[in-house]
């Protein structure tokens, strides 16, 4: 239709002209091109981490909607000016914001994925650690996994090293006692779903003789 | 009376070719010759003295002194030179007992059979060839040319050409070798049937020779070139048999100048050859003459040679001049003096008699057709004529015997019981009955030639013998035939007495006797006058009809009343005679209307073609132009004018055929149309005024004729059945109507009235629509054709004067107000409106051939109308289409805000273009967009309209929509729309291609943003394709 002819057309001569009337300065392009570069390089760890992440502790990367539009919307604008060899100040920021962002989320995705298991499997390890087989190694091991608690790994190797970490603690845990009811029974106690029926004279005998009475809770679920 | 003998004596006395041969019935018929020019030298400038036949005869034939004479008789054929030879004769027989003349040897020689054979045996039998040799050869010419059939004659006559050219020893003309090759190409077959065919030149020497062939001109007896000329018929056949000589001579004479080269040639020996045919040597004839004057001379005589016509001696002309020219003294003393009178033509004088002859002439006497043709003279011929025809050849020959003393010639011409006229010859009444001096004088009037020979031929003689028929009761009197009394026709002098006698009832035959009696013997008139024993009708007495059987007619007598019927009282008095004018001081003007009326009494009594009819249909056109009052009559004066066009009005047999077509007034030969033609005549005549004697009477036929012809004219002009004045106008207003409608001059709505004033406005056939290429284009282009665009303006015409109201004539052409017959276009317009200007079914089934003026509408409409629909279809398509397209630029409604709103975008956009973004454009584009808002309303109603057209309406609603050109409108609206649009896209187009050129020099420059670019891409399709709200895995 015509008014759409015109909307158009007029879309595209303001767009030009914007771009044509841009303050060029070459530096300052070439400097903020530089800092895109760094911001899109670290956007591009982040997601290879949150992915790596993903597919090792199927870390959740759904991103937020507004999160997700306004990081591709600024990389689009950033995309329009560079093409057009221009690049303010203001949309560097924004980039580098979105991209803070984006690690905040991730960061806040991955704590909140690795925190619960991460901190029992190091309370188990702390706990139990004198038991396994190899109490340097158990201690080394939560010493690791209650370092990443808090912030996504910066490196896919740091994911994997966290969750071969996880894992072997966990294992440890659960290695702990020699008697099958000990294991059962820390077992549950790492998945937090002992209770006090578990607390077989088995058990009792074994908290009695590592004198874990006083680090046993009992609560009412 | 024995009614037998005195047709046997008619016959006697006045043969066909010659005279009467005895000599008795020559003197009794005889009229002297009263006053002859002679002149006394051969020269043809000498002064002529006036003498009498006797003072001729007594002074130059008579020759008391004895002296050398030769005298030349000459004059045109059949004006009596054989007449005044052979009475000198007589004359000198009357006179036999003087001693003069018995001592006169007298040769007569007579043109019998106008050949040299009669001519020979008349000097045998005259003994005038003395020579028992020379007798011997000539009796055995005339008597082989008796026994001789025609070909062998002409044969003879052939090879004796022949044989001359080639015995033929001089090379005068032509050299031996060339006279050996005209030999063989006279001997080629061919040629020789050619020359020997009815109309050659061998048959005119047989002619000469021994055919007898009357007194009608003498064919020269010669070659000439044309029988040389005309035989290019044979070239080919001769090219392909005939020898070579054959083949070049011919190939020669077909060329004039050698035609009539070899045509001399053979000339020359012509007097040669007819001797020798004639038996007769060279100088046969002059040395017969000259022993006869020896003869004589010894004998104590003279000789008399009368020759009525030289030319009957055609090739021994020469030698008897001569020998008659020589004079008896000197060393010819011993000759006999010779008086000789030979009868010639002038021409023949002239050619033949060279100067040293026309020395030799004594005197001439002319004989000419100016002392003859007076009344007097004719009355006297006929007088002698018709008593000689009484007479018994024995009463006859006895009164010449006793000197043909005119005083004693018996008179016994027939007489009626009442008075007739007569003539007065030698102191005595000689009755001319049945004639009469006005007849004699009209039937010689009558003559093709007017000479005493035909006047004898064909009046006396033809008219006796109707009389001899009447008296046995075999025939009637006079003889009508035309070629008794001529072709030109006979009429009364007065009109009504035409009339009257017209009504005369009588068989057809015997009117026709009558009326020539009438118009010949009498005045050409009806009037009775006088009593018996004096009455008179015509001028001929009463007694003399009665006695051709002619009863109970009765004339118009001055004063009375009866047996005249109303229409015929009229004062009477002589009017101009109708009869072949005599007067030779006749005006022009009067001339002029001579010959009309003789074209009018021609074109209907003799069913002739009617001369000078366009003069008759003229005047035709002109009285019924005033005297039907058109206007009254329900034709308007416009249509009466052009219909009352010349070339509408026929004449029954009119001199030019028409083409035939149903003529609007056609005048038929009858009666009443002769009359009314005649009246119109008459009229122009007398100044186009009706002031003269017959006026009444005239115009009593042309009021007859009128209103009988009144209602089918009226009828006819108005075109009924099929078409009437109302359908002209009819078709005219739609034509104009279609005109108007394509020239943009029709408007969606308008009043009856202001569509009226339209119609009747003679607007200009321009259209104010633009030139395309559509099929309304083309209808405008056809429309306004030069040959169309006439064809409109005509229609033009005739629509505002159609219902105009005209005074006076029809046909005067007045440049006055236009006064309309409101009530007539009203109704037409009533009728048009409510068919919605469709007439098709007011136009005639059949299509129109031709388009006179009141169908030239209607064929037109035949042509036009479909077309104009078929328009109005393509009009509607394209109406569609625009819609279509207007909707797909500004959607579905094209409302008045559509309009609006499109109309200021546009502006807007091109402001922002010129003022945001530096771009220029057309100057009109922003004005063009500007108007689509003032025309808002108008581009939506036309919208609207079209939808309401495009379902289908009405013929009127649709041609009067598109007449305004509502398409173009919507035309130049989408087209601005376009304009801009495509503006729109090109600018963009450029901004897009600034910009690319901007970013392709930027990235160019730097490879970081190269690799920004792959890997904000590629974030961003990561991104993408991480899960989110809105996303789908």
């Amino acid at each position: 239709m015509l008014i759409n002819v015109l909307q158009d057309a007029t879309d595209r001569l303001e767009k030009n002209k914007t771009s044509q009337e841009r303050v060029r300065d070459l530096a300052q392009f070439e400097s903020n091109i530089k800092k895109i570069l760094d911001i899109a390089n670290k956007m591009d760890s982040i997601l290879e981490v949150a992915i790596e992440a993903k597919r090792q502790i199927q870390m959740p990367i759904v991103l937020e909607l507004t999160l997700r539009n306004d990081l591709i919307s600024t990389m689009r604008s950033v995309l329009e000016q560079a093409q057009d060899g221009f690049l303010d100040n203001e949309v560097v920021r924004n980039l580098s914001r979105n991209a803070d962002d984006l690690r905040g989320y991730f960061n806040s995705s991955w704590t909140q994925t690795v925190s619960e298991e991460a901190k029992q499997v190091a309370t188990s390890l702390d706990t139990f650690g004198r038991f396994m087989s190899n109490p340097d190694e158990a201690s080394q091991i939560k010493l690791a996994i209650s370092s990443r608690i808090q912030a996504l790994p910066s490196q896919k190797n740091d994911v994997s090293l966290f969750a071969s970490n996880l894992k072997k603690g966990r294992e440890m845990a659960d290695q702990a006692g020699d008697d099958p009811e000990i294991k059962m029974f820390i077992k549950k106690v790492l998945d937090k779903q002992a209770s006090l029926a578990d607390i077989t004279p088995n058990v009792q005998e074994w908290i009695r003789k590592h004198k874990l009475e006083q680090r046993t809770k009992i609560s009412f679920a | 009376m024995n009614w037998q003998n005195v047709q046997k004596r008619i016959n006697e006395i006045i043969q066909v070719d010659v005279m009467a041969d005895d000599e008795s019935d020559f003197m009794a018929t005889h009229m002297p010759f009263s006053r002859l020019p002679v002149q006394f030298s051969g020269r043809k400038d000498s002064l002529a003295v006036q003498m009498s036949e006797e003072e001729v005869y007594s002074q130059l034939v008579f020759n008391p002194n004895n002296e050398h004479r030769m005298i030349i008789v000459n004059g045109p054929n059949g004006s009596g030179k054989s007449h005044l030879i052979r009475w000198i004769r007589a004359r000198m027989y009357s006179d036999n007992n003087i001693d003069t003349i018995n001592n006169e040897k007298v040769v007569f020689i007579r043109r019998i059979d106008n050949t040299l054979r009669g001519t020979i045996r008349q000097l045998l039998e005259q003994g005038v060839v003395t020579d028992p040799i020379q007798l011997e050869r000539l009796r055995q010419f005339v008597q082989s040319s008796d026994i001789q059939n025609e070909e062998e004659l002409k044969s003879t006559l052939f090879y004796a050409f022949l044989t001359r050219v080639e015995t033929d020893k001089e090379d005068i003309d032509y050299r031996s070798a060339e006279r050996r090759r005209l030999a063989s190409f006279l001997r080629d077959d061919d040629v020789k049937k050619i020359l020997m065919e009815d109309d050659g030149p061998i048959s005119r020497f047989y002619e000469l020779l021994a055919k007898p062939h009357g007194v009608k001109q003498q064919v020269e007896a010669a070659f000439r070139a044309e029988d040389f000329m005309g035989m290019r018929k044979i070239m080919n056949t001769i090219q392909r048999n005939g020898s070579q000589d054959a083949k070049l001579i011919i190939a020669r004479v077909l060329k004039e100048n050698e035609a009539e080269k070899l045509a001399t040639y053979l000339n020359r020996f012509s007097h040669a050859v007819i001797q020798q045919c004639a038996n007769m040597a060279q100088g046969d004839v002059g040395e017969m003459i000259r022993q006869l004057r020896l003869d004589l001379k010894r004998e104590g005589k003279a000789l008399t040679v009368l020759i009525e016509d030289m030319t009957t001696f055609t090739g021994l002309d020469a030698e008897l001049i001569k020998v008659l020219s020589v004079p008896h003294e000197g060393e010819y003393q011993d000759l006999c003096r010779v008086t000789s009178v030979i009868g010639l033509t002038n021409a023949y004088y002239d050619t033949y008699f060279r100067d040293n002859f026309q020395n030799r002439v004594t005197h001439q006497i002319n004989v000419d057709g100016n002392i003859f043709g007076d009344a007097d003279t004719l009355g006297e011929m006929a007088a002698r004529y018709i008593n000689a025809t009484y007479m018994t050849k024995q009463e006859a020959k006895e009164w010449n015997e006793r000197g043909a003393e005119q005083e004693l010639l018996p008179y016994r011409t027939w007489e009626p019981d009442f008075e007739w006229e007569s003539e007065r010859i030698a102191d005595r009444e000689f009755s001319l009955f049945p004639f009469n001096r006005r007849s004699l004088l009209n039937l010689f009037n009558r003559l093709p030639e007017k000479t005493p020979r035909f006047f004898l031929r064909d009046v006396i003689k033809v008219q006796l013998n109707a009389w001899v028929q009447y008296q046995l009761g075999q025939g009637m009197f006079p003889d009508t035939k035309v070629s008794a009394i001529g072709e030109n026709p006979l009429q009364f002098t007065e009109f009504q007495h035409n009339a009257r006698f017209e009504s005369v009832d009588l068989p057809q035959e015997k009117k026709q006797v009558l009326r020539a009696i009438l118009c010949l013997w009498g005045d050409g008139h009806l009037h009775e006058e006088g009593e018996e024993p004096n009455h008179t009708i015509g001028n001929l007495s009463v007694p003399f009809l009665r006695f051709f059987g002619m009863n109970g007619l009765s004339g118009v007598r001055q004063t009375s009343i009866q047996n005249v019927s109303a229409a015929e009282l009229i004062d009477v008095t002589p009017a101009i005679s109708t009869q072949a004018a005599t007067s030779k001081t006749m005006s022009v003007a009067e001339k002029n209307y001579r010959s009309e009326l003789e074209a009018l009494a021609n074109w209907y009594e003799k069913k002739e073609r009617l001369a000078f009819h366009e003069d008759f249909r003229k005047r035709v056109r002109l009285f019924l132009a005033d005297a039907i009052n058109w206007q009254l009559e329900g034709i308007p004066a416009y249509l009466a004018s052009r219909k009352l066009a010349l070339q509408n009005i026929y004449i029954e047999d009119q001199l030019e055929r028409q083409e035939a077509k149903e003529n609007l007034i056609f005048i038929k030969r009858d009666r009443d149309s002769y009359w009314m033609l005649i009246a119109l005549t008459e009229w122009n005549y007398y100044g186009s005024s009706w002031d003269f004697k017959d006026a009444p009477f005239m115009q009593y036929r042309l009021i007859a004729w009128l209103e009988a012809n009144k209602a089918d004219i009226i009828s006819r002009f108005k075109g009924e059945p099929g078409v009437t004045p109302m359908h002209t106008l009819q078709w005219s207003m739609s034509l104009e109507y279609l005109r108007l409608g394509l020239t943009g001059g029709l408007a969606q709505t308008e009043s009856d009235d202001i569509l009226l004033r339209k119609i009747f406005s003679q607007s200009e056939n321009v259209s104010s629509r633009s030139d395309t290429d559509d099929a309304w284009s083309r209808l405008l282009k056809y429309i306004q054709h030069d040959a169309r665009k006439s064809q409109f303006e005509e229609n033009q015409k005739t629509l505002t004067r159609l219902p105009n109201t005209q005074m006076g004539s029809v046909i005067e052409d007045r440049n006055s107000k236009v006064l309309i017959h409101r009530d007539q276009v009203e109704q037409a317009f009533c009728t048009l409106k409510n068919l919605y200007w469709d007439v098709s079914t007011l136009l005639p089934d059949q299509s129109i051939e031709r388009g006179e003026l009141s169908t030239s509408a209607a064929r037109l409409l035949q042509s036009l109308l479909p077309r104009v629909k078929e328009v109005l279809q393509d009009e509607k398509r394209k109406a569609t289409e625009l819609l279509k397209k207007l909707k797909a630029k500004l959607g579905e409604s094209l409302e008045r805000d559509t309009w609006v709103e499109a109309s200021r975008e546009m502006v807007n956009f091109l402001y922002m273009l010129n003022t945001e973004y530096h771009i220029n454009f057309q100057s009109n584009l922003r004005t063009r967009s500007e108007k689509l808002e003032e025309i808002a309303e108008e581009l939506a109603n036309t919208c609207k309209r079209s939808y309401e057209v495009i379902e289908g309406m009405k013929f009127s609603q649709e041609l009067a929509f598109f007449s305004t050109d509502p398409c173009q409108l919507l035309q130049d609206a989408l087209d601005i729309i376009l304009t801009i649009e495509d503006l729109a896209f090109k600018e963009a187009q450029k901004a897009d291609s600034a910009l690319a050129s901007l970013r392709h020099d930027t990235s160019t420059g730097s490879e970081n943003v190269k690799l920004v670019e792959v890997g904000l891409v590629s974030l961003i399709d990561r991104i993408n394709a991480l899960g989110g709200v809105n996303h789908v895995n």
